[in-house]
């Protein structure tokens, strides 16, 4: 029989790397081979659970579903009957119902820990239902371009918007000097006065 | 918890992997101070305030920031001397000698002092054959103390050649001191 890909969770926040989740991530991987048990490892950011990282999750039919190994050598046991599945005996049972997390209302942080925060693919459909309509692109635009014209633009957009196009940020001159001497080296090159 | 002005840079989402022991720092030629300062400005002229990404570069390129090259730094953002100066001693982050080949950094914030900090200190201190705030003779170590490492919530905390350690325990301590092969 052909078992399904299973998706396993290890958080790759400082604070589950500085209690060994790359080396948790790594011995999964290793026992997955072993077994011959197909994984899709997602490295999401940490639920916030700090005294439980590194805090394995296995994506189940019932939801996420909590475990905890205390290190790399401790990821065989996670192999136990029932651990997989959303056993209540096992590990921390389904992760959202832990009592510290039930209890909260996460608003902006409500994505937090949930996906690979590097990831584009999985951001884009949790979003959906939160940010207003053409977040993402409206028609014609491209993340730069929006970037800028919301006001807010940093160095990397300025960088990408032509110089004849002006913008609201403050433009830069370089600082007059206060000595008549000649300089004895070459002059630094003026700061950018167009975007 | 605030970050402390004269404690350790914040913890890193992405930490490095601690080096292989005893690399020789000449198996690789020295960079030319100058040029590799020269270089680091004219890539941030064009962000506003940029002398701290400026500090951050020159040394994680050079490993400190050494006295000959603020005037430098200075003349290349249009800044005096003394401002630059300013900033590199107001932070303990920043260098003006060479660390040691490793940098062993000690929480020793409120959390992590609540947890056993001084009692960790005092272990590595042993455990290295070196003082806090020193670099050993041999150039082996450099242990220090740090102002907050992010990592309250797992206390005590300790970091390793820029890679994190929470929940570090006295044995744990051992354990990643043997890793580092400095001779006692």
């Amino acid at each position: 029989m052909m078992r399904s890909v299973t998706r396993v969770f290890v958080p790759r926040d400082a604070a589950a790397l500085a209690v060994g989740a790359d080396e948790v991530a790594a011995a999964l991987v290793a026992e997955c081979a072993r077994r011959g048990r197909a994984i899709e490892l997602v490295r999401n950011g940490s639920r916030g659970l700090f005294w439980l990282e590194p805090l394995v999750e296995v994506a189940t039919p019932a939801g996420r579903h909590g475990l905890r190994p205390g290190g790399a050598d401790d990821v065989p046991g996670l192999f136990a009957p029932g651990c997989w599945r959303a056993a209540p005996s096992a590990g921390h049972g389904p992760t959202d119902a832990i009592p510290y997390l039930k209890r909260q209302q996460r608003l902006t942080f409500a994505r937090i820990g949930l996906i690979d925060p590097l990831s584009l693919a999985t951001t884009r459909p949790m979003a959906a239902g939160g940010p207003a309509p053409g977040f993402w692109h409206g028609p014609g635009e491209t993340s730069s371009t929006r970037c800028c014209d919301s006001g807010c633009a940093g160095a990397a957009a300025r960088r990408s918007r032509p110089a004849s196009s002006g913008g609201p940020w403050p433009r830069r001159r370089p600082r007059k000097s206060t000595s008549s001497a000649t300089p004895t080296r070459a002059t630094p090159a003026p700061l950018p006065t167009a975007c | 918890l605030t970050r402390h002005p004269k404690g350790g840079k914040l913890a890193l989402a992405s930490q490095k992997e601690e080096p292989a022991l005893s690399t020789p720092a000449s198996s690789h030629p020295a960079p030319d101070p100058i040029a590799t300062v020269r270089a680091i400005v004219a890539a941030h002229a064009a962000i506003p305030g940029p002398l701290l990404p400026v500090l951050h570069a020159v040394q994680d390129a050079l490993g400190c920031i050494p006295p000959t090259v603020v005037g430098e730094i200075a003349q290349g953002l249009n800044l005096s001397r003394a401002e630059v100066h300013g900033v590199i001693s107001y932070y303990a982050h920043f260098r003006q000698a060479p660390p040691g080949q490793h940098v062993v950094q000690v929480c020793q914030a409120e959390a992590c002092k609540a947890c056993g900090a001084d009692a960790l200190m005092a272990q590595a201190q042993a455990l290295l054959a070196c003082a806090p705030h020193t670099t050993r003779a041999d150039g082996a170590v450099t242990l220090e103390p740090v102002y907050c490492l992010g990592l309250c919530a797992s206390s005590p905390a300790l970091m390793v050649n820029d890679r994190l350690h929470a929940r570090v325990t006295p044995q744990r301590l051992g354990q990643i001191v043997a890793t580092l092969g400095v001779p006692a």
